[in-house]
């Protein structure tokens, strides 16, 4: 509520949030390995799931890369489906 | 003939010769269909990101090849069949590591360049 009036004021530029950088264009990567589920999982939530675009800065192109990889590595059990919690 | 990756997981439980067995009956079909195993590892026992069979563990290994199409069908269904190999994943080769190489030199080299660039320009403002 509050924010839809905020968006129709000009915004000042100093207090508009930068987009961050996508990490795998950063280091230069044209794939993304299924088999690094180490750096998977950088990009997974603790529950498993594969963390949205907004919070992880991953361009359009790495993030289809890197959902593709970690559907790979799920079915070979390196990466988890879910990750429950103990109750 | 094309290139191929394949991992494949087997039963904790498999003894050392019923591994080797698996191995190299792949190993074979591949070299009777014209094709090559370029590269062979063994990441070793490791934790199951979830339970396959009630097991936790699984011994994996990692194939790159060249094939046709055929072998991998073929493959394929051999190790589905069998019940020690738990899963299994043939991937074309996207030749990950020569693929990326190039662009990870040329990161570094532009690093390396901006690097120089802001040096110089700090200079200058003294």
């Amino acid at each position: 509520m509050a924010e839809k009036k905020k968006k129709s004021k000009p915004r000042d530029p100093r207090k508009m949030a930068r987009r961050k950088p996508c990490w795998f264009c950063e280091q230069g990567y044209l794939l993304v390995d299924y088999k690094d589920d180490q750096l998977l999982r950088k990009f997974m939530t603790e529950r498993g799931k594969i963390s949205p675009r907004r919070n992880t800065g991953t361009c359009a192109k790495h993030q289809r890369l890197l959902a593709a990889a970690v559907k790979r590595a799920r079915h070979i059990a390196l990466v988890p489906f879910v990750r429950e919690y103990y109750r | 003939m094309r290139k191929y990756e394949c991992v494949v997981v087997l039963h904790p439980a498999t003894s050392e010769a019923d591994t080797e067995a698996i191995l190299t009956r792949f190993e074979s079909s591949v070299t009777s269909h014209g094709g090559e195993v370029r590269r062979k590892d063994a990441w070793g026992q490791r934790r199951l990101s979830y339970q396959i069979l009630k097991q936790t563990t699984g011994s994996y290994f990692l194939y790159h090849f060249t094939a046709d199409n055929t072998l991998v069908d073929e493959a394929d269904r051999a190790f589905r069949l069998d019940e020690r190999v738990l899963r299994h994943l043939f991937v074309q080769d996207e030749e990950w590591e020569e693929r990326n190489r190039p662009s990870l030199a040329r990161r570094a080299a532009r690093l390396a360049s901006r690097e120089t660039v802001d040096e110089d320009e700090e200079e200058e403002g003294q």
